[in-house]
């Protein structure tokens, strides 16, 4: 018989018990959302914390130290042979000391950094108040951590006031220093920018400010290299210089992972509804089956093959499994954007920043689909085979 | 349709049904029941047959073998000089619904689908188009007054109607032999007669060989070609001889 029939049947089949399909497909949708809309929410939390740790851009940056225990130190000789490598773009280097800030009356410890214009565009550290150093070597951008220290409630408040920084240095970034330690007192620069960054207060200087008291050894180099596909190669060359290379790819990969195992155990939870669900299938199938023994039977006195009555089973359980397969997908999605609205109103109402909680990947939505399907299918085989050997006088003969 | 007009021009009296020394043997446990003890039947084309014989006799079993579902143990089943039982069982069905139709005692339907959807599907089997499946189910339909019920479910319809949409059902394919088990068992006089009407004029109008399996006497008069059954044998006999011998077993 013509596949298209046996669809048309099928389907034909299933309407005539409308109530129980409906119920066989409920359960379905039930178990595919609950998976589609578990598994979102992974999705979504490794969304946000992704776009927490940065920007694609970054991954085309190294940040290359210098170990603690060598006696490789990172200067202006490392630098040129690290920036001599291939595809490797541009590099800025990071100076860091100790001191402290003073604005008025207040003062507080601080990490005072020496860094260039571009060493921004290059960290996850991004300028969100201010335009940035202009190449006067007296001027300053605080981070958010320092402000909250000085008192400073509105970043903008602060820009274009001159404070004071003590900058403390040491002979092992500073070799030709006279005494082990220095201290530079009350150093004038002008705030030009403000940086989003929580954890220590920080100042950044213009980085030829603090070369030119004689730091030599940098904290940190930022490689950009021309695409991440030679991030491995670079990484063995640059280690095999003495140096430590830090990847953002390797901390991406390292919450993927998590969030891998995490989806795992959302989907986990769905498949137990699916699983009942299945049972459904199989319930309802074969209830049909006894139901329809007779006509079974006089199918195949009507000259219906085994083969297209096994046929027609597995097409009912897979239509089950397809539209519910369908329809849960769309619930399960549906129900992750209605809460992702809910919470955007909310969190504009209160102020803050609006987020997405819950992300449905398209490919992710249809193998979900294809799946439900699947187990559709899957669990047809056994009431579709009993349908196809059943013998027709003995079906004839049931009541 | 080339089946159609093959039909006629054979109408020369050919042999359709042809049975030699058919017995069959049912296995119960440690006993061997035999059903059928040695039928020889012969049935020519447009014929209409009548099987007359008490519950139990093997008249099922005989149908049942002659339509190609049940392998007698010996003996041989030729078809319109097709020997049956030498085909595939997937060629047999396939022989089966373009030569046999069948009316049950009790109607068996596809629930969910239409009258004309059930009278069409042997067609279906036959890979026919769904449109030209339709037309022959229409055209069957109104050849037994039936039009009217086309889109109606068949377990709707009363017993005799549903029992003539089993008679438009068994021709549809344009087979040349119908058989008929007890087809008006179920049913009250008034629409066992419509049946019984129904069977006649497939046989005479639309020149049908039947064969109608009873064990109502009344039905007895239908045909002069009458087979008694009885303990797994067919005789050819006349509808007194019958009538005598039932008279003679009631004493």
């Amino acid at each position: 018989m013509k596949f298209k029939y046996l669809l048309e049947i099928a389907f034909r089949n299933l309407w005539f018990r409308v109530g129980r399909t409906v119920i066989t497909i409920a359960g379905v949708v039930i178990g595919i959302g609950a998976i589609v809309f578990l598994v979102s929410l992974g999705y979504g939390l490794q969304k946000m914390t992704l776009a927490q740790i940065g920007t694609m851009k970054l991954l085309e940056v190294l940040d290359v130290y210098s170990e603690k225990s060598t006696i490789v130190r990172m200067n202006d000789k490392e630098v040129e042979r690290i920036s001599n490598l291939a595809h490797v773009e541009a590099t800025t280097p990071l100076i860091s000391l100790g001191g402290k800030i003073k604005r008025g009356d207040k003062e507080t410890e601080a990490i005072i950094y020496g860094a260039e214009r571009r060493y921004f565009d290059f960290s996850e550290t991004s300028l969100s108040t201010g335009a940035g150093f202009t190449g006067d070597l007296n001027e300053a951008i605080l981070n958010t951590a320092a402000l909250d220290l000085l008192g400073v409630k509105n970043p903008r408040d602060v820009l274009g006031e001159t404070i004071k920084t003590d900058v403390v240095l040491t002979k092992s970034v500073a070799p030709n220093l006279k005494k082990e330690r220095e201290t530079e007192k009350n150093l004038k620069v002008k705030v030009v920018g403000v940086v989003s960054e929580n954890g220590s207060a920080a100042v950044y200087l213009p980085l030829f400010k603090l070369t030119s008291k004689g730091v030599e050894n940098y904290q940190l180099l930022k490689v950009k290299i021309d695409s991440k596909e030679w991030v491995e190669q670079l990484r063995f060359q640059i280690e095999n210089f003495g140096f430590r290379v830090d990847w953002i790819g390797d901390t991406i990969a390292q919450v993927n992972q998590v969030f891998n195992l995490f989806k795992i155990i959302l989907g986990a939870f769905g498949g137990i509804a699916l699983l009942v669900s299945a049972l459904g299938i199989f319930n309802t199938l074969t209830v049909s089956l006894m139901e329809r023994t007779r006509e079974i039977g006089v199918m195949q006195v009507l000259g219906m093959r085994g083969k297209d009555i096994q046929k027609l089973f597995l097409i009912e359980a897979g239509l089950i499994g397809a539209v519910g397969g369908t329809a849960g997908t769309l619930v399960g999605y549906g129900l992750g954007q209605l809460l992702n609205y809910l919470l955007q109103i909310f969190a504009t109402r209160a102020g803050a920043e609006a987020v997405a909680i819950f992300y449905t990947p398209l490919p992710f939505a249809i193998l979900v689909g294809l799946f439900a399907l699947l187990i559709g299918l899957f669990t047809g085989i056994y009431p579709a085979l009993r349908a196809r050997h059943i013998h027709s006088l003995d079906a004839l003969r049931y009541e | 349709m080339a089946n159609r007009n093959q039909n006629k021009s054979k109408k020369s009296k050919s042999i359709v049904i042809e049975t030699q020394n058919l017995r069959k043997s049912f296995r119960f446990a440690k006993s061997e029941i035999s059903v059928l003890r040695g039928v020889d039947l012969k049935v020519k084309e447009g014929e209409l047959v009548v099987i007359f014989g008490p519950s139990g006799c093997g008249k099922s079993t005989l149908l049942n073998i002659l339509l190609g579902l049940e392998e007698p143990t010996t003996g041989e089943v030729k078809i319109l000089d097709e020997e049956i039982y030498n085909l595939s069982p997937d060629e047999r069905a396939h022989f089966r619904v373009r030569r046999m139709g069948m009316v049950y005692q009790q109607p068996i339907w596809i629930r969910s689908l239409s009258v004309i959807e059930n009278v069409a599907f042997p067609l279906y089997n036959l890979n026919l188009t769904k449109t030209s499946s339709l037309r022959e189910a229409r055209l069957v339909l109104s050849w037994l007054g039936l039009e009217k019920f086309k889109n109606h479910y068949p377990a709707t319809l009363s017993g005799g109607e549903q029992q003539k949409v089993t008679v438009a059902r068994a021709i549809v394919a344009n087979p040349t032999i119908v058989f008929a088990d007890e087809p008006t068992g179920n049913l009250d006089t008034k629409a066992a007669g419509e049946v019984i009407e129904t069977l006649k004029f497939l046989n005479r109008k639309l020149g049908r060989t039947v064969i109608l399996v009873t064990h109502n006497p009344q039905y007895l008069h239908l045909s002069k070609s009458l087979y008694y059954m009885e303990d797994g044998k067919v005789f050819k006999t006349s509808s007194q001889a019958i009538a005598k011998h039932i008279a003679e077993i009631s004493i």
